[in-house]
Order: C-alpha cells, then structure tokens, then sequence
C-alpha cells in the first residue's frame, strides 16, 4: 500500500481515543475493519434486503393463492 | 506500588486487578469501573454468560483493607491454571470460538471486549471460560473493535499456522505475551494461504496495514467508522474461518503404546486396580492430581471417577488433542489435558518472568498426588536425567507419589537401548534410593504378568 496523501488521510484518520482500553489496537487494525467491515457489512445488508423482498413475495404469493382458492371454494359451492 | 498480595501477572488493566486473599483468588473492582460495572450488570450480560457457562462466575465479598475498591468479587476458582501453549489445537481453536461468541453476545447488550488475550480464557476439563469478568467495555455503535489485532495474533495466526504448517508452532507462544505477531505468521503462511479471502483480509493485508500505519500520529484524530453490521460480519466472517480450520493427531509411539505394549490384558487389569486400590488408600481426598506422561488419559480417569480433578500432562500434542476430544464427548469437568514436555517444562515468561508461571510455581506443592506411569525409563534412559532429579522434581508437586518402575529387562526399555547406553545405575535398589531421599515411605506392587511394579511413595 503506498503512502499516498489520501492512504495517510485514511490512515491517520482513524484514530480512535479509547473508552477503559489499555491495549494498543493499532491504526492498521481499524483500516482493516473499516475495508472488511464495509465490504461485509455491505453483503449482509444487501442479504438482508434480498430476504425482506422474498418474505414479501412468499407472503403476497401465499395471501394470493389463498384468496384464489376461497374463490374456487366460493365457486364450487355454488349451485 | 503493587498491593502485597496482587497476582504479579496482574497489572496492565486500570480497571482491577486480582490478588490472593488467604489462598483464594479475589477480583479488586476499582472505582473507575464503576459505572461500566453496575451497567453490566443492569444489561444482564453477566447474568446470560453466567448461564451460558461462559464467563466464571462470581459473587461480592468484604474484605478487609479493601475500602477503596468499587467492588472486591471472589469468582470461581480454576483447579489449575494452563497457558495457550499447553494446549493443544482443538483447546485454542475452543478458546477462539468462545472469544468470538462473547464478544458477539456482548455487542447484542451494548458491550465490547477491550481485550481479546488468550490468557483471558481458562479451561475447567473440557469447558473454556472468561475469567476476566472486567474485560467489557460500552460498545459505541460505528466504532472499531479495539481487541481485534490481538485477537488475530493470539488466536487467529497460531491456529492457522497449525492448519497450514506445523502443530509445534504451538508452543512458540511461550516466545511472546503478545502472541504471533502478525508480519511474522504473514512471513510463515503459504502462499496458498493467499487465495483464502478470509486469511488474506485478517492476517495478510493485516500484516500490510499494521507496518505501514501512522502509529503515533496523535495530533489528528477523529472517529473511524465500522457499522455494526459491518463489526458483525467481521465476527462472524473469523468464527467461520475459525470452525473451518483442522488439524489431526498423526500415529505416534505414545498414542498407540496401550494398543502395542508388553501388557496382557490381566496385567493392564491388575495396574489398574492397584492404582485404584492406592487412590483409595489416601487418608483424605485431593483436590488435585498430576498424571505426568499421562498419554491419552485412560490412567487419569482413575482420579477423576473418584471426583478428584486431574490435569493429564503428555509431551505428545496428538495425545493430548485425542484427551481433549474424549473429555469435550464425555463433557467431563475434572479431566485437564495439557501439554507438558518434562525435559522443557514451560518457562516463566512475561514481565520480570512474573506474568506467566511455571508449573511448579503454579501448583505451590498443593497436589493430593503425582503419577508417573510408564515413564522413568524416558526420563533416565532417553534423556539423561538422573533418577535423584526425577524424584526431586516430582516431589515440589506433591507429598505422594504413585510411580511405575520399568526395568532393563523390559521390552519397551530394550527398544531404547537399541541406540542409547544404558545408565550403570539404572537399577531397582538405585531408583529406590532416589525416590527415598524425597518420599521416605513406600509400598510396591509387582504388576501381575509383568516386570514392572507400581510404587507408592509418601513424604
């Protein structure tokens, strides 16, 4: 990774001043999480979506196919 | 100045420290935890891990001189303390999944681990525990997780170099407190090692980052940002990478000795019941007992079906992981595998040597009982130590001792004697001398069968 002004932005940037913590984490440490993190975080969201929509499809699919077989019900039962 | 009686390991965190109060371990909770300390508890975080059986509980207690304390809690004490590098593979690879879940369940209550050490965690038989009830912290959403380089150099870069390479980098813990360090196990790995996303993330592009990061710049600072779900899918990313690593004991000498031995079956019965009837014969029960070059274990069970709690020592790793294994199947809580080789007993390391100690540091003579089974002739013949060293050596552990004495004559020892001189005082009456200088009594059993013999000494 060379030291790009940018590189040295991010990296000096992510900088935490720790709560009760006595170990040194390291700034490498926190641009790993934050590139991991991101690209993880990014794959559970989308997964996330992606069950949201089908739940949505599975329940819209399960309301419609019960509305068609109470008219089929309806229908048989008519004389 | 350090409080009289404060564990010497026990100093880097501000937020308490654990001393010993009348032989029995105490956590001193100081004032500035105090806050973190009671939202802990609010959470119910301590309650569900108490639960889980994943943190060691604990209870408040009073105790004199300690007014200036928040809180002075006595957890639950550990039968014997054991270090990373007495473990085996299957025990730190527990330990990395229990870190994991903690921290996980932590962050579903508002906390987070400062800490991610593996000397945090203990083991009671085959149960791994956080014994470090003040390694939480409020978890502030957005902010990166400050253990996690240690958590990768104290468990991820061992574990993965045991997967990819060899089981004996193991025991290179004891090189460093701080575990592997990270441009090292980048250096050690193969390159295949590269093409796995998860190691190159953690450990590679870790190792990369670490060397090359602005570390004392902190004249510039702001927050960097890790989302919770981001911090999650990190969690969860190393728990899977961690579950998937492997390592299988090989066929090795000391493994298969009970399948391949000079024993019959009545003299294996016929051992087992005179050790049985000795166990039986102690005035009052121990707490613990030392089997050295306990193998598998078969002979430690002895102790343990009688509740007493028994570490089972062995310099062989395929050994100790097939004892781990059946302990973690039996979910046995008085069994301890652990890797002891005699010859290189495990160092004091650490600050001033102080941090970490060595074995005999640690049981302080309090042992109900050795064994050494099947084992003098290794120690004399193929190592060289003198018998009188032997019996010095095992009696700073304990006052009685149950020892197996293995003749020349014996087929095991005439194998050793194929390329190694036997030593001109490897002899019944010398080895009786020698135990007698340090266990002046004695009874012996000449195992039915067999030219061995079972000894019990006493001091």
């Amino acid at each position: 990774m060379r030291n790009t002004p940018f590189t040295a932005f991010i990296i000096v940037s992510l900088a935490v001043s720790p709560a009760q913590a006595y170990i040194d984490p390291g700034s490498g440490s926190y641009l790993i999480q934050v590139l991991i993190g991101c690209l993880l975080g990014t794959m559970i969201s989308i997964k996330a979506f992606w069950r949201n929509i089908w739940m949505s499809i599975r329940l819209k699919t399960g309301a419609g196919r019960a509305g068609a077989t109470k008219a089929e019900d309806s229908a048989s039962s008519t004389p | 100045m350090l409080a009289p009686s404060r564990l010497a390991g026990s100093f880097r965190d501000p937020s308490g420290y654990v001393f010993r109060h009348e032989g029995i371990i105490h956590r001193w909770v100081a004032r500035e935890y105090a806050e973190t300390y009671q939202a802990l508890e609010r959470s119910g975080l301590f309650a569900e891990l108490f639960e889980r059986g994943w943190l060691a509980p604990h209870e408040q207690v009073s105790l004199p001189h300690c007014e200036e304390a928040f809180k002075v809690i006595r957890p639950q004490q550990i039968p014997l303390i054991s270090y990373p590098y007495e473990w085996c593979f299957g025990q730190l690879r527990a330990a990395a999944l229990l870190t994991l879940d903690i921290q996980l369940a932590a962050m579903a209550r508002g906390f987070s681990l400062k800490d991610a050490s593996n000397y945090n965690i203990q083991f009671v038989g085959a149960f791994p525990m956080l014994i470090d009830t003040l390694s939480f912290e409020p978890y502030v959403p957005g902010r990166p997780w400050i253990a996690y380089r240690q958590f990768c150099q104290h468990f991820l870069a061992p574990l993965l170099l045991v997967h990819y390479r060899d089981v004996r980098f193991l025991k290179h813990l004891s090189t460093d407190v701080h575990g592997i360090p990270l441009d090292l196990a980048s250096k050690l790995l193969p390159w295949t090692s590269l093409t796995n996303l998860s190691v190159l993330s953690h450990i590679h592009l870790h190792a990369q980052t670490s060397a090359r990061a602005s570390e004392g710049d902190g004249s510039r600072r702001s927050k960097a940002h890790v989302s919770e779900a981001g911090l999650t899918g990190i969690l969860e990313n190393l728990r899977g990478l961690v579950r998937r690593l492997k390592w299988e004991p090989s066929a090795s000498t000391w493994r298969d000795y009970y399948s391949a031995t000079n024993y019959s079956d009545e003299s294996m019965r016929h051992k087992q019941q005179v050790i049985e009837q000795t166990i039986d014969s102690f005035p009052s029960k121990p707490t613990l007992a030392l089997d050295f070059g306990g193998n598998t274990g078969r002979f430690s069970r002895l102790f343990s079906a009688r509740k007493i709690y028994v570490a089972t020592l062995d310099v062989d790793v395929s050994c100790v992981e097939i004892s781990y294994r059946q302990t973690q199947k039996e979910s046995d809580r008085l069994v301890l595998p652990m890797v002891l080789d005699l010859a290189n007993p495990s160092p004091a390391i650490g600050w001033a040597n102080r941090e970490r100690e060595t074995l005999e540091q640690r049981v302080a003579g309090g042992a109900g009982a050795v064994m050494a089974l099947a084992l003098i002739h290794h120690l004399v013949i193929s190592l060289n130590i003198p018998m009188r060293g032997v019996a010095e050596y095992f009696s700073k552990f304990a006052s009685r001792l149950i020892i197996e004495w293995v003749p020349a004559s014996d087929s095991q020892v005439q194998r050793l004697l194929a390329s190694r001189i036997l030593p001109p005082d490897y002899t019944e009456d010398s080895f009786r001398e020698a135990m007698g200088q340090f266990f002046p009594r004695h009874t012996a059993t000449r195992i039915h069968g067999s030219e061995r013999s079972i000894y019990f000494y006493e001091a």
